[in-house]
């Protein structure tokens, strides 16, 4: 997956993931806000940002398709639907992307764990992040599995017809759904074994300290659009 | 003398009625690097789960260093605080975001100070040469790494005996001589080692003690000499000598070496070269 290994090799990776939301957060507050012209604007922000952070532009524009998959039809729709108003497809288009953006800004920039970690100390959280922490490791034992299994099945010609091609899958989801249950069987005996107790506690990651001058400055950024719109500014 | 486990009459069938310990008595001596030898489900793991209080026997008793395991929650406590295993399946073992949280986990169960356990994670990543992996997620290591971090892991809590089960398999050559350097070292500082293979040759690099099993009984145990010139064992073909043991052993009968059996290639070319 490539926005995990972005966010690994983030230069931003310990940088505390309280300033990323809190800065996510202004940027999805803007793009709720009718100004489509700073809309533009914050689209190139967030790119410097990316750019900034230590994603190449290789990367970006590989990740760019996947949001133009969904925005491109919506845009297509509204074209129509609205008798070709260019300038309202526009600005949906760009809105849309801003967001999106927004969100790729955090999580290229965060390892899913560090984030959970992060998120862990909010205590009612607990057991939701513990179990996400699970699915995020098991998503990965589990498709280099299957990867190994569809290999060594390629290997033996377990999809030259369209037939046996199905019979192989079936027994590749089939053997998956048994390793899952053998694999979970072991790891509750780790844990087990390891004096667990029914927390997953582990010492939490290790971040650069919060910078509270930042997240001033960008609740202050965020403070500003709303009184733009309070006071009219965007008519 | 005590000894580190007794382990009498043992029964185990899993629920799906497969029968893997059946009527296992055994004695483990203290101060030695005992090897367990099994072919694939002779009960290796089975045993292992039963010495760190995990699975129960259905009949027969556990005694650990002289007092009969029970199973109440603070007995179980003590006892997985003084035996760690690290188990067949690096991928069953580790699941949190990075190495240096991974191997946190056994000691912040133990309910140290965040220091302490900081302390000793690093003290055991120093001791398996990992610190380097210490940000890295799981998925990101090689599988000889997740090796080693799944020793760190049982390391870090400091038990006083830990057992490998099949720490040998999938590694290569040069995976396997720093494992058994790495084994050897825990047991001069002091730990009890117990080991699970079906590697012959591995267990003869190491072994002071061998136990082999079978069907989930023991069909042989002793010091590796003694085991190892009983085999092939009366009517069973499935085991093969230790190559180095054979070789040796026949040197010896023609003159060629003298004294205790070399159990590393390397002693045994020193010792050919004295002998020269
Ligand atoms: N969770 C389980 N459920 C049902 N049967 C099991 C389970 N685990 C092991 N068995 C069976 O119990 C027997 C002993 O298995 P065990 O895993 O102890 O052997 P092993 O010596 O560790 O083998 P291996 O070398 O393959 O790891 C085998 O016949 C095995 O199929
Ligand atoms: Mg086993």
């Amino acid at each position: 997956m490539l926005v995990d290994l972005l966010a690994y090799k983030s230069l931003w990776r310990f940088v505390h993931p309280g300033e990323k939301l809190v800065l996510c957060g202004v940027f999805l507050l803007w793009g709720f806000l009718p100004f489509p012209w700073i809309h533009f604007g914050l689209v190139l922000v967030i790119a410097f940002l990316l750019f900034w952070s230590g994603v190449s532009w290789r990367s970006f524009s590989k990740l760019l398709l996947t949001p133009l998959l969904f925005i491109l039809p919506g845009v297509l729709v509204v074209l129509f639907s609205s008798q070709g108003n260019v300038t309202l497809s526009v600005q949906l288009a760009l809105r849309s992307l801003l967001l999106w953006m927004s969100f790729l800004l955090v999580a290229s920039t965060t390892p899913v764990p560090d984030m959970l970690g992060f998120l862990r100390n909010f205590r009612p959280l607990q057991i939701v992040t513990d179990v996400a922490l699970l699915t995020y490791r098991y998503l990965f034992v589990l498709s280099a599995r299957a990867e190994r299994v569809y290999l060594a099945q390629q290997a033996r010609l377990g999809y030259g017809s369209y037939r046996q091609g199905l019979q192989s899958l079936a027994f590749l989801i089939g053997g998956l759904f048994l390793y899952t249950f053998q694999v979970m069987e072991q790891f509750r005996f780790s844990l087990e074994a390891r004096g667990c107790e029914g927390e997953l506690a582990v010492l939490p990651p290790r971040f650069r300290p919060l910078c509270l001058l930042r997240i001033v400055l960008f609740l202050g950024i965020g403070m500003g659009g709303v009184f733009l719109v309070l006071l009219g500014g965007h008519r | 003398m005590t000894w580190l486990f007794e382990m009498q009459e043992i029964y185990f069938s899993y629920p799906t009625g497969t029968v893997a310990l059946e009527g296992l008595s055994l004695r483990i001596p203290s101060r030695k690097k005992v090897v367990f030898l099994g072919a694939n489900g002779s009960g290796k793991t089975t045993l292992f789960l039963h010495l760190v209080g995990i699975l129960r026997p259905q009949k027969g008793r556990i005694v650990f260093r002289g007092e009969p395991i029970t199973y109440t929650r603070s007995f179980l406590r003590e006892l997985r605080q003084k035996v760690g295993i690290v188990f067949q399946d690096p991928d069953a073992q580790l699941f949190a975001g990075t190495v240096f949280q991974e191997v946190s986990f056994g000691p912040m169960n133990l309910s140290l100070s965040e220091e302490e356990v900081q302390r000793r994670v690093k003290k055991a990543l120093a001791l398996l040469h990992i610190e380097q992996l210490q940000d890295r997620p799981i998925h990101f290591l090689s599988y000889g790494e997740k090796r080693r971090v799944a020793i760190a892991d049982v390391l870090a809590m400091d038990a006083e005996v830990i057992l490998f089960d099949e720490p040998n398999a999938y590694l290569d050559e040069q995976g396997k001589t720093s494992l058994l350097e790495i084994i050897e070292g825990l047991y001069r500082s002091g730990k009890e080692i117990l080991l699970a293979t079906h590697d012959v040759d591995f267990a003869y690099a190491l072994a002071d003690w061998v136990v082999v099993l079978e069907k989930g009984k023991v069909l042989r145990e002793g010091p590796p000499e003694e085991v190892f010139a009983a085999i092939p064992f009366s009517g069973q073909s499935s085991w093969r000598r230790p190559l180095l043991f054979e070789i040796a052993t026949v040197l010896r009968e023609w003159g060629y070496l003298h004294g205790t059996l070399p159990r590393r290639v390397e002693e045994f070319l020193a010792a050919l070269q004295k002998s020269e």
